[in-house]
């Protein structure tokens, strides 16, 4: 589904992305891993073309969209869920949810798609007229994550969505990470939780210093030698 | 006149003053709230506004509407005006701030003093430099309360001005446009991640500014009576003081603050001189840069109206 090759990208003329290749298939969970600063939310944030690749080819469904606008890129079925959750906090979180679903047209099928989303964030239901900048970090969190499916993504793309989450829940999360994934949505999964994250995942990747260092599946990958002593606190 | 006499009426005609300084502001405010742009050309759209308002009305004055027929023709040149200003206003963005998108902060700056002259000059080229009259629009009827007076216009304009940001609000809280803008203005990034054409909400934000300060135009003419192709600098001015005093970026603000330099200078037009009135503003926005640079309401633009 996306097909990442050679990809390089950076903030001016400093270079974080150095030759990424990287498979999603469609249907997939596949998880990304390495430790602060390797890249990983450059890599989204190139994905989503928020920041410009420099060379390179990013495949998805078999449309080059390196080049393409944002927006482009959420019309043809990528969406991002950023690290930090970056909720409107001054919107309501019934308008948050809408603005996720601005490339599509308002009608049935979407508030339809609404109704869904609510019933799996419960929480969200109750306060939908509330600021989304006075929900707990989780609720913000479910939001975010409402607020991206709202789009009908193909596929989903996830900044540490654990991140500064107690620990109930990161259960959670990681359950509806589950879910999603079970109706469908393909998702490219970024995590500091790396025990978490391999053990959902089909498959997974190793990011450092903007290379891919080691990939497999998730259990490869919880066995391999390295990854335990570097990611899984020895 | 007695001075609460002269009180009173500097207030009337301060407000009035006000309300045509936050028609202007309120697009200052918007494109910096939403865009991070200032758009210092944004006084000569107000200018434009009262030029072509004053045309549209020399052209279709000829079809004889009668009294009743003002009901008609006011709203149609206001509506007009405002179109034709819009038009202007996405003409700047696209052509003068849109390339320069990744330029430095300073680039767009002096791109804005070149639209300034270049729409100063057209209109010059075309009305000429000296001072244009514009007529009445609609017969002017004064009310007395002892010393002090007020006039239908001044309501009139109270009432459009009232109409418009009621309507602005509207955009703004409750369609798909306007929650894209308060999205942009919060984050463009994520505004981005949900998919909103960010280019084509800017190009928005600067249509809804620029179809309110042609607006301000249309009432600044119809206030005075005389217009000058220079209007729109010193207007320009004063409202961009107005939206840095309610806090720039914050639509309530820029009406709270348009409102109280006008209110500011017709007290000082009154107690003082009608010479320093220009003078004030400049002064409340060196004291603001110095003591309260958020202004008084703080940089946001999603507050309700
Ligand atoms: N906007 C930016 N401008 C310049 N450098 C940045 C920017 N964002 C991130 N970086 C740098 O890029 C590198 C990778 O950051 P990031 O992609 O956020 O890593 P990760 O998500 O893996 O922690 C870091 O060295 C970081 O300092
Ligand atoms: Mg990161």
């Amino acid at each position: 589904m996306l097909k990442v090759t050679g990809l390089h990208s950076g903030y001016g003329k400093i270079e974080i992305l150095k030759g990424v290749k990287l498979e999603v298939p469609a249907g997939k969970i596949v998880t990304l891993i390495g430790s602060n600063g390797a890249g990983k939310t450059t890599l989204l944030m190139t994905l989503s073309g928020i920041v410009a690749s420099k060379k390179g080819s990013v495949q998805f469904e078999g449309y080059s969209i390196e080049r393409l606008a944002p927006d482009a890129i959420v019309r043809l079925g990528i969406t991002q869920v950023p690290e930090g959750r970056r909720v409107f906090a001054h919107l309501t979180v019934e308008e948050n949810l809408d603005l996720g679903a601005y490339t599509r047209t308002p009608g049935k099928e979407l508030a339809h798609d609404k109704e869904e989303f609510l019933d799996l964030f419960p929480a969200l239901r109750e306060r939908l007229r509330h600021l989304a900048g006075n929900l707990s970090g989780g609720e913000q969190q479910m939001l975010a994550m409402a607020r991206a499916l709202m789009a009908r993504p193909k596929l989903l793309l996830l900044d540490e969505p654990s991140l500064g989450l107690a620990p109930k829940m990161v259960d959670l999360v990681f359950d509806l990470i589950q879910q999603i994934n079970e109706r469908g949505i393909t998702l490219l999964l970024v995590e500091q939780n790396a025990l978490r994250a391999l053990e959902l995942a089909h498959y997974a990747y190793v990011l450092e210093s903007g290379r891919i260092q080691l990939e497999g599946s998730g259990s490869e990958l919880l066995a391999s030698p390295t990854v335990i002593e570097a990611y899984l606190g020895g | 006149m007695s001075a609460l006499d002269i009180f009173f009426q500097q207030i009337i005609n301060g407000l009035t003053l006000g309300i045509i300084y936050a028609m202007i502001a309120l697009g200052y405010t918007m494109v910096y709230g939403i865009a991070q742009l200032i758009n210092f050309a944004h006084g000569e759209i107000f200018m434009v506004g009262a030029y072509l308002g004053l045309t549209i009305y020399l052209a279709i004055q000829g079809f004889a509407f009668g009294p009743a027929g003002l009901v008609i023709l006011v709203p149609l040149i206001f509506i007009f005006t405002m179109l034709g200003c819009s038009a202007l206003g996405a003409l700047v963005e696209q052509t003068a701030y849109r390339p320069l998108h990744n330029a430095p902060r300073l680039a767009p700056l002096i791109t804005a003093i070149g639209v300034s002259f270049l729409l100063q000059n057209a209109v010059m080229l075309l009305y000429g430099p000296q001072d244009k009259y514009f007529p009445n629009l609609i017969p002017i009827h004064r009310f007395s309360f002892g010393a002090v007076t007020f006039t239908n216009l001044q309501m009139i304009i109270a009432a459009a001005a009232l109409i418009l940001m009621g309507l602005l609000n509207l955009v703004i809280m409750h369609t798909r446009t306007g929650k894209a803008m308060r999205a942009l203005a919060e984050d463009r990034q994520a505004a981005y991640l949900m998919g909103i054409p960010v280019n084509r909400v800017i190009t928005q934000t600067f249509v809804i500014g620029s179809a309110m300060a042609g607006a301000g135009g249309l009432m600044f003419g119809m206030y005075y009576n005389t217009i000058n192709f220079h209007d729109g600098y010193l207007a320009g001015l004063k409202a961009f003081t107005a939206a840095v005093l309610g806090g720039i970026g914050n639509i309530p603000g820029a009406l709270i603050g348009g409102i109280l330099i006008g209110v500011l200078e017709g007290l000082g037009a009154g107690y003082l001189s009608s010479e320093w009135k220009n003078v004030f503003a400049f002064f409340i926005l060196i004291l603001i840069l110095l003591f309260r640079p958020q202004g008084l309401l703080g940089t946001r633009v999603v507050k309700k109206l």
